[in-house]
């Protein structure tokens, strides 16, 4: 990872959706999971980043480095908050009208 | 909390109380005038009391219970605006017992009805009243759209039978199902039956938008959400919706955040979340930002927040350490406000203190301890030691002074790692190649491990075995690697382990046949072999393995193998041919031909071989008339050094000294970076005068920033040669400098290190010129020091420090009888035993060694009072002795060894004497065993 690449595997747990102490399987599920949600033609960006997270996390020496010392794979802060900031998905939703009026109703 | 509460609710009935009472002399006719005046001054409470009152005192219904029921209604509204919710909900239940209780319901009380009681309750109403009658078209509309969102379809069929609500109820049941479930296509599809004019119409009309909202169709969408009528729900929906209509965005995300969640997912706040914690930076607030924080956790991770806490608090602990250059207090108590568990927070404290500081941290031996708990796998675990190790390697590498510190943390981190604290003794390199062994033992198959031994030079043999020992674990861990077994090879030819190299180069070459690196070393391997038959004259063998070499067709070795060969036909002979050389070279470059008349010059002038050397110089001559108006490129290709893969193939690698004569004139067509890049190697083969007269001429002309790099090249290399320190120019010039250009001359400085000597090998490592290096300090990393052993170095310069302070002050009296008073003047009678070694040292025996020692010192220094007698002997028992003594009484750590050590030179009188003795023993190495014995002299050293 060189210093001007924001993402940093201190948020590929993230990326995955996985939690921390996830095992290889785990992983793995999770990872076919989200190429099937995400497949390269339509979402090609997106299928890199999950790439990048499942390659950095698909064994275990690459957990532990990611739980370890993951937090030194920037340089700003700032850009490892943009990093995280930017694995939360914001797809535009066609809510259900039941959840629309909930949310009318607070 | 509670108390308060009860107490304010008491305050209300009074007031409750006091109002009815104040109704009781009043005429109905007065309260209703009264409540009315509330109503219309919005007091809607005092209204409702007021209008119970006047039915209390048998008021007309007929006239009381719709104003009542208007004064519930404004009530309601009143509470949902103070967020009350559940008085709101009380104020519903009574104002649905009004409108039930409704002598007659009019269209407008039926409106108002529907704007906060229930449909269920409304319908009932109406059904009892048989006052479907009211239902104007508008109404129905509203009626409508309630029934499908209240879940209230079935009531439909209360109404009358040709009532538009009841026709398309089978049709609206089947599309609502659709529509809850987000389904807006399909409901579309159910509601086709749907008229223009059907009171559920906006249903279809909202069906429609909500589908181009999700298939980000803006053009239906800004056609459809105007045809919603006046009444329709769901403002902030219709509003945000309205917005991405327009411009493609939303505007009112904070006005509807629960919308807007629903429209986008909870992403949507993250820049608002994001925004917050870094506006909570600077200026920081620690409350703020925690509360920033776990907003955005939530976000992120709705259902178990903590964990992206936790990848929070790494990051911007990061973060405030930065900014606020590493306070002590700040970075806890974020922490403290973030996380609530103290286990997890200390924890996460030493975490970001081990790994994410740029030195090595006190908190590290404690979060060692916290891994079994974080790891609790033993092979994740392994791995976590590895990677700590390696950090801390890797912090060394980059600071070498940590070394020259004697950084007490150091030794608590070796012995949390039960790696043995000797190690520090020795030199850097050795040093790092241990804690690279021990990342390895932890964890075998780490690569960042095997990463690490590319920096680290090996210049003595027993760096050599150890970096070995790596690399053979590491050719049988990644079998398809063929990169260890070339580091091998290097290693087994530096040996002259020749038929070891072949044998792993084959190793290699079966791994990787196409790698080029592979294919190079290879081929190196078989002009070695050549090499090594040239002396013994087996020209046979010389030629196949040349022919084997050449069999590579490898660029970078044609000159080399012609230069080999030409050796070769000049051995037979013993005599060099111009003749042969032009014949042999007639294919190749004037840079090629060059390069290889250099390196056959290398091989002629290592005196091996006694080759008649006559036509040379004119053949040289002649060469370098070709190569005049070379291009800086085409020059570097000739001057640059060979690698260090061809140690076992020439004497030296810095092959082009004959080319830079005296003058070094070549070199003034190089660009300065181009110079600069070779100022080392020159250095290193005895061309310093030339490299120093090259920088100084290339300053001259050069740019302000080159010119501060080639003057400090210059000024150097001149410190180097005379062997000057301190050098107040070198320190000026680091100076002067800006943060860019500083950081390039500390790393010139660290690789000037390597050709130069102490003191200024250890200035040029800490990039500290004018300031003397202390005496003693630490072992002295990589080779080129005068001494085998740092220790006689430290005692020498203790030795030099008391010479000194004796020319200044004389102190003792050469004429004194000191055999006489020796008992008077050694006897520590006034020491204060306590206050130095501790309430639990025994002053009696400490005074006594101390006495011995004072004793031995004087006989080291004056001559013993016995001549069988033997001080040296007597001062280093004496010595150990006291600490030993020290070590019962608890004195353990370096520092209070130091502290102890300092101390008791102060306190004692003939320190001095001490120091001269120390400095005056022969068998330095048997007094100090141990960083802490060390550490005591030292602080004695400080205390004197």
């Amino acid at each position: 990872m060189t210093p001007h690449q924001k993402e940093t595997i201190v948020i590929y747990h993230h990326i995955l959706g996985v939690e921390k102490t996830a095992g290889d399987r785990e992983v793995r599920e999770r990872y076919l999971a989200l190429i099937r949600e995400f497949p390269p033609d339509r979402h090609p960006e997106e299928f890199q980043r999950i790439t990048r997270a499942y390659e950095a996390l698909k064994d275990g020496r690459g957990r532990v480095r990611a739980r370890l010392t993951g937090v030194n794979d920037f340089t700003f802060w700032t850009d490892a908050l943009d990093a995280l900031v930017e694995s939360i998905a914001t797809a535009p939703q066609a809510p259900g009208l039941d959840r629309i009026i909930k949310a009318d109703n607070k | 909390m509670a108390k308060i509460r009860k107490k304010k609710s008491k305050q209300k009935q009074r007031h409750g109380n006091e109002k009815r009472k104040r109704f009781q002399s009043l005429t109905p006719d007065a309260i209703r005038d009264q409540a009315t005046a509330f109503l219309a001054a919005s007091r809607y409470r005092d209204a409702i009391l007021a209008f119970r009152e006047v039915l209390k005192k048998g008021g007309d219904k007929d006239l009381i219970l719709p104003d009542l029921f208007r004064a519930y209604r404004l009530r309601h509204g009143q509470l949902l605006a103070k967020k009350m919710p559940r008085e709101a909900e009380t104020v519903i239940n009574l104002g649905g017992q009004v409108f039930e209780a409704l002598p007659r319901i009019t269209p407008e009380l039926l409106e108002q009805a529907l704007d906060f009681l229930p449909v269920r309750t409304v319908m009932a109403a109406l059904k009892e009243k048989a006052a479907f009658a009211v239902l104007a078209p508008e109404t129905e509309k509203r009626l409508g759209i309630l029934l499908v969102t209240e879940d209230a379809l079935d009531l439909a069929e209360d109404l009358p039978e040709d009532a538009r609500l009841r026709t398309d109820r089978p049709v609206m049941a089947a599309a609502a199902a659709n529509m809850m479930a987000g389904d807006w296509q399909g409901a579309l599809h159910a509601m086709r039956p749907i008229g223009r004019i059907s009171p559920y119409a906006d249903l279809k009309t909202f069906a429609r938008a909500m589908k181009a909202w999700e298939q980000q169709d803006r053009s239906t969408l800004k056609k459809a959400l105007p045809r919603l009528g006046e009444n329709f729900p769901f403002k902030g929906l219709r509003a945000l919706l309205a917005e991405y209509a327009d411009r493609g965005s939303f505007k009112s995300v904070d006005i509807y955040p629960d919308t807007a969640a629903l429209l986008m997912g909870p992403g949507i706040h993250k820049l608002s979340c994001r925004d917050r914690i870094q506006q909570h930076m600077k200026p920081l607030n620690l409350n703020g930002m925690a509360a920033a924080c776990r907003d955005f956790a939530r976000l992120l991770k709705p259902e178990s927040p903590d964990d992206v806490l936790e990848t929070l608090a790494e990051i911007i602990g990061k973060g405030i350490n930065k900014a606020y250059e590493d306070d002590p207090v700040l970075f806890p108590g974020f922490l403290e406000r973030l996380i609530h568990s103290h286990a997890e927070r200390k924890r996460l404290f030493l975490k970001i203190e081990s790994v994410c500081k740029d030195f090595v941290s006190h908190a590290t031996p404690d979060y060692l301890k916290t891994l079994k708990t974080e790891f609790p796998d033993a092979k994740e675990r392994g791995t976590a030691y590895a990677l700590i190790l390696l950090k801390i390697a890797g912090i060394i590498k980059q600071h070498p002074h940590i070394l020259y510190d004697y950084d007490e943390d150091l030794f608590d981190i070796l012995a949390a790692f039960s790696i043995p604290d000797s190690i520090l003794e020795n030199d850097l390199n050795l040093l790092l190649l241990t804690l690279v062994r021990h990342a390895v033992k932890h964890d075998p198959g780490n690569r960042l491990a095997f990463d690490m031994l590319q920096g680290i030079s090996a210049p003595l043999a027993e760096h050599r075995k150890v970096l070995t020992n790596l690399y053979e674990t590491m050719a049988a861990q990644f079998d398809d690697d063929p990169a260890p077994c070339l580091e091998l090879a290097r290693l087994y030819y530096l040996k002259n382990a020749f038929r070891k190299a072949q044998a792993i180069l084959q190793t290699a070459y079966d791994r990787a046949p196409h790698d080029v690196r592979v294919k190079e070393s290879r081929a190196l391997a078989f002009v070695i072999s050549a090499q090594k038959n040239l002396p013994k004259e087996k020209w046979h063998l010389v030629d196949r393995d040349l022919d084997r070499a050449a069999e590579f067709c490898l660029p970078i070795l044609s000159t080399v193998i012609t230069g080999k060969r030409l050796l070769a036909e000049f051995l037979k002979t013993r005599k060099f041919s111009a003749k042969t050389f032009h014949e042999q070279t007639k294919g190749f470059t004037p840079v090629q031909q060059m390069q290889c008349y250099l390196l056959l010059q290398t091989d002629v002038d290592s005196g091996d071989y006694g080759i008649d050397t006559r036509g040379m110089a004119s053949c040289f001559k002649g060469l370098q008339k070709q190569i005049t108006g070379l291009s800086p490129r085409e020059l570097m290709a000739l001057l640059s050094p060979l690698d260090d893969r061809f140690t076992p193939v020439y004497p030296t690698l810095f092959y082009a000294r004959p080319l830079l004569g005296t003058t070094g004139k070549i070199l003034s067509a190089l660009p300065p970076e181009d110079l600069m890049s070779l100022v080392i190697p020159m250095a290193q083969n005895q061309c310093t005068d030339v490299a120093i007269r090259a920088l100084k001429k290339k300053a001259k002309t050069a740019g302000p920033d080159h010119r501060t790099l080639l003057v400090f090249y210059q000024t150097a290399l001149e410190a180097i040669s005379a062997n000057i320190f301190p050098c107040p120019e070198l320190a000026a010039l680091a100076g002067k400098a800006g943060p860019d250009l500083r950081e390039r001359l500390r790393q010139i400085s660290r690789s000037l290190s390597e050709v130069a000597f102490y003191p200024l090998k250890e200035a040029f490592d800490r990039f500290e010129f004018d300031r003397p290096v202390p005496p003693g300090y630490g072992p002295r990393p990589g080779p080129g020091y005068p001494g085998d052993d740092p220790l006689n170095e430290m005692i020498s310069d203790l030795y030099d420090i008391m010479m000194n302070a004796m020319n200044e002050d004389s102190w003792t009296d050469p004429e004194e009888d000191w055999e006489e008073d020796q008992e008077d003047w050694f006897y520590p009678r006034e020491l204060d035993v306590a206050s130095i070694f501790g309430n639990t040292c025994d002053p009696g025996m400490a005074k006594e060694f101390i006495f011995d020692l004072a004793v031995a010192a004087d006989g080291i220094v004056n001559g013993p009072a016995d001549p069988w007698e033997n001080p040296e002997e007597n001062f280093i028992a004496a010595l150990h002795a006291l600490l030993d003594l020290m070590h019962q009484s608890g004195i353990r750590t370096t520092g209070q060894y130091r502290e102890a050590g300092r101390k008791l030179a102060a306190a004692l009188s003939y320190s001095q004497l001490v120091l001269e003795a120390l400095g005056r023993i022969t068998s330095k190495a048997a007094i100090i065993t141990t960083p802490e014995h060390q550490h005591f002299m030292l602080g004695f050293r400080s205390g004197a």
